[in-house]
């Protein structure tokens, strides 16, 4: 009779990888829908584009390096996902498939694929497009020839050009409910955070980190705000405008380009908050939220080494046997 | 088997049968080696319940040995002797009553406890707690609470019992919370009750005892079950050995509760519904229990559980690549950083996985359990364990 033998435990949480990822891109589906209904076919064709670019460079460069197919897990999927979703809608086409293809190879691939990246995939695709081509990521002129019936001005460059006094006129609720300009997903902020906050309720990601993160952005804008309202803009704006959300959510919390262990977590996300407000008042760029969040990344294995006393569990039975 | 409850311990109320006795037993000779045994042990021989078979290894039946035979259980191998059961049973002449246990000498009891078969500590250090669980340790199992219920006379005789013998200054009776309402008879000069939340890990010892005792007193804390402490009070005031365990059988799609001669086959005992081809035999809990390849096993006193799980429940992970999510740092009830300590040890790190505490994890399984990955967590934790006590051993002599 063959009994089936292993190590034990010999139950398992029915969770895996795909299942993770898998989850993660319906919560993103929402906010790509949105695009869709506000860009246009435009939105459509930079995703799917990038979509199939991530999953077919993916699939090639694994065939190349020799290993196994791991297209399936859903990884390749999300990178493309969150790709597309950074990007403004009339990016040209060879843009978007260098840039997907830089995210899997350099982000992801040449560090040993999934798990083992330094820095967040979607990023390094996009930092290095961003900036070898500043042009194509210009979000004003990326929507000139839309009208959809709100002000086509990207609020944080209105802000960086004008200061507090351009941004007046705009309302937080109509940028809460999207009416904005921005990438292609990172505009529809309340679907981003209701996605978000389901992923929380569901134990895909952890509080720790964007609690942190919106504290840190919060907070440091709220200092400035506190010390001279007309020159600095009110921290909700801050809240409300750019990438924050999906950075908050779906870029800062990627598994493994951030701490694992709770107070790193928070350190982690408290300065990507930090860093984020540091740039976007001072920096050259409008918005900072993706350099704070690379920035951060690279404090990761510091972060790891947070060493923690393990709990005592010493035991002394006064049974013989036992011991 | 829902997946959301596989935490939760069972709190079902399935009472304890008798199983019918076996033709014959398997004793493990465990700690004697078999040119020991063959000098002390002839086939033929016959031996009464309770008779000391080597130095501080009792007979559970009555019967001939057979013959002595080669035992693999728990990956060693050992000696067993086979015993073929009498009709009649007879109890070794040497062990008695002591039916007013509380007026003698505690040095005498532990003497006679242990000459019924108990396999206590010779001489018992001075405690400052002593904890007596009846959590079961693993979910499904369904032993020790069931032991109190259907004995709380006992219980309650061996909770001063046990005061007596260890001279603890504080005994500790920890239970189910679901059973809070039986712990209320408990009077408070005998013992203080301690509610713990039915869910796994919170019945193992390991954890249990640093959740009762302060900081700086784990070391000082006694550790028992139900199921010993019954034991005891029958051994002492009925003059029986301790030869009988209760175990939990979960085969397929039914649980029962059995009390079964200790020394019988598991394969006596899941006779009836059977086990077939590519299921899995697990002796001791679903996460911490041993799988056997084979179903000549005999039962000890430390398995409260017999699980057979169905081939089609029977979990087959691929150990691919960690993707660094941290949820097993954060389940781990020891707080280790688990996934560090299985990175270094999956490229023989050993000296780093030391670093980072190793041996301070009890192998609970919930890190392996929540893995997204499927990685089997706790074998590289094993694995760095029994590689650096064979690097400390090296260095050492």
């Amino acid at each position: 009779m063959n009994l089936v033998v292993s190590s034990p435990p010999h139950w398992h949480k029915n969770i895996s990888v795909a299942k993770i990822n898998a989850q993660l891109i319906i919560v993103l589906l929402p906010a790509f829908l949105y695009a869709i209904y506000t860009f246009g076919f435009h939105a459509a064709r930079v995703i799917s584009l990038a979509v199939v670019t991530t999953v077919l460079s993916e699939l090639i460069i694994r065939k190349m390096f020799k290993k196994s197919t791991t297209i399936f897990d859903g990884s390749a999927v999300l990178i493309g996902l969150v790709f597309a979703m950074i990007l403004p809608p009339s990016v040209p086409y060879w843009l978007v498939i260098i840039g997907a293809f830089l995210c899997i190879f350099i982000g992801k691939e040449i560090f040993g694929g999934l798990g083992s990246s330094p820095l967040n995939p979607v990023l390094v695709g996009w930092a290095i497009t961003r900036i070898s081509w500043p042009a194509y990521y210009n979000l004003d002129l990326a929507s000139v020839n839309y009208d959809l019936g709100f002000s086509f001005r990207y609020p944080l460059i209105l802000l960086k050009k004008g200061g507090v006094e351009f941004i007046s006129d705009i309302k937080l609720i109509d940028l809460l409910l999207g009416k904005q300009v921005g990438g292609i997903g990172s505009i529809a902020i309340l679907l981003l955070l209701i996605g978000g906050i389901y992923l929380l309720i569901r134990g895909i990601i952890t509080w720790e980190i964007p609690l942190s993160f919106a504290a840190g952005v919060l907070s440091v804008a709220a200092f400035f705000w506190l010390i001279d309202s007309h020159q600095f803009a009110n921290p909700l704006f801050h809240l409300l405008t750019g990438n924050l959300m999906l950075g908050i959510f779906f870029l800062s919390t990627d598994f493994a380009s951030s701490p694992f262990n709770k107070w790193g977590m928070i350190i982690f996300g408290f300065g990507c908050g930090f860093l984020t407000m540091i740039l976007r008042i001072w920096s050259i760029y409008p918005d900072g939220v993706f350099f704070a969040i690379l920035i951060m990344n690279l404090f990761t294995p510091l972060l790891d080494n947070i060493k923690k006393r393990p709990r005592p569990t010493a035991i002394y039975y006064i049974d013989r046997r036992v011991t | 088997m829902k997946t959301n409850d596989h935490l939760t311990l069972s709190q079902e109320d399935i009472a304890i049968i008798d199983a019918p006795e076996p033709a014959e037993v398997l004793i493990p000779l465990i700690g004697f080696n078999s040119n020991q045994a063959r000098l002390n042990l002839r086939v033929g021989n016959y031996l009464e319940t309770g008779h000391e078979i080597l130095p501080g290894l009792y007979s559970t039946v009555t019967g001939t040995i057979k013959s002595i035979d080669p035992l693999m259980m728990r990956d060693e191998e050992f000696s067993a002797l086979r015993i073929e059961l009498d009709e009649k049973e007879q109890l070794d002449p040497e062990i008695k009553a002591e039916p007013d246990f509380l007026k003698k000498d505690p040095a005498e009891i532990l003497k006679s406890l242990n000459r019924a078969n108990l396999g206590f500590r010779d001489n018992l250090e001075p405690l400052e707690t002593m904890i007596i669980s009846a959590v079961e340790q693993d979910p499904l199992s369904l032993v020790q609470q069931q032991i109190w219920r259907e004995n709380k006379y006992l219980t309650l005789e061996g909770l001063s019992l046990i005061k007596y013998l260890t001279s603890a200054r504080k005994v500790i009776f920890a239970i189910p919370q679901n059973l809070s309402e039986l712990g209320t008879e408990i009077p408070g000069d005998v013992a203080e009750v301690f509610p713990v939340k039915p869910q796994y890990p919170n019945g193992l010892p390991e954890i249990l005892i640093p959740d009762i005792c302060r900081t700086g007193q784990v070391g000082k804390c006694g550790f028992m079950n139900v199921e010993k402490l019954t034991a005891a009070v029958v051994a002492l005031k009925e003059g029986k050995p301790f030869v009988h365990k209760v175990v939990t059988v979960v085969e397929k799609n039914q649980k029962k509760n059995i009390r079964v001669r200790m020394g019988t086959l598991v394969k006596d005992i899941c006779q009836k519904t059977g086990i077939d081809a590519n299921d899995k035999l697990i002796l001791g809990g679903p996460f911490r229990g041993y799988s056997g390849y084979h179903t000549i096993i005999p039962v000890g006193d430390d398995i409260d559980l017999i699980y057979i799980q169905d081939s089609s429940q029977v979990v087959l992970n691929e150990n691919k690549s960690c993707i660094s999510c941290g949820k097993c740092v954060r389940v781990c009830p020891v707080k280790l950083d688990v996934n560090l300590i299985c990175r270094f040890s999956e490229f023989s790190m050993f000296e780093k996985c030391q670093e980072l505490d190793v041996f301070d994890c009890i192998e609970c399984g919930l890190c392996a359990y929540y893995c997204p990955s499927g990685r089997s967590l706790v074998q590289f934790i094993k694995l760095a364990k029994s590689e650096l006590k064979k690097i400390q051993g090296e260095t050492e002599s």
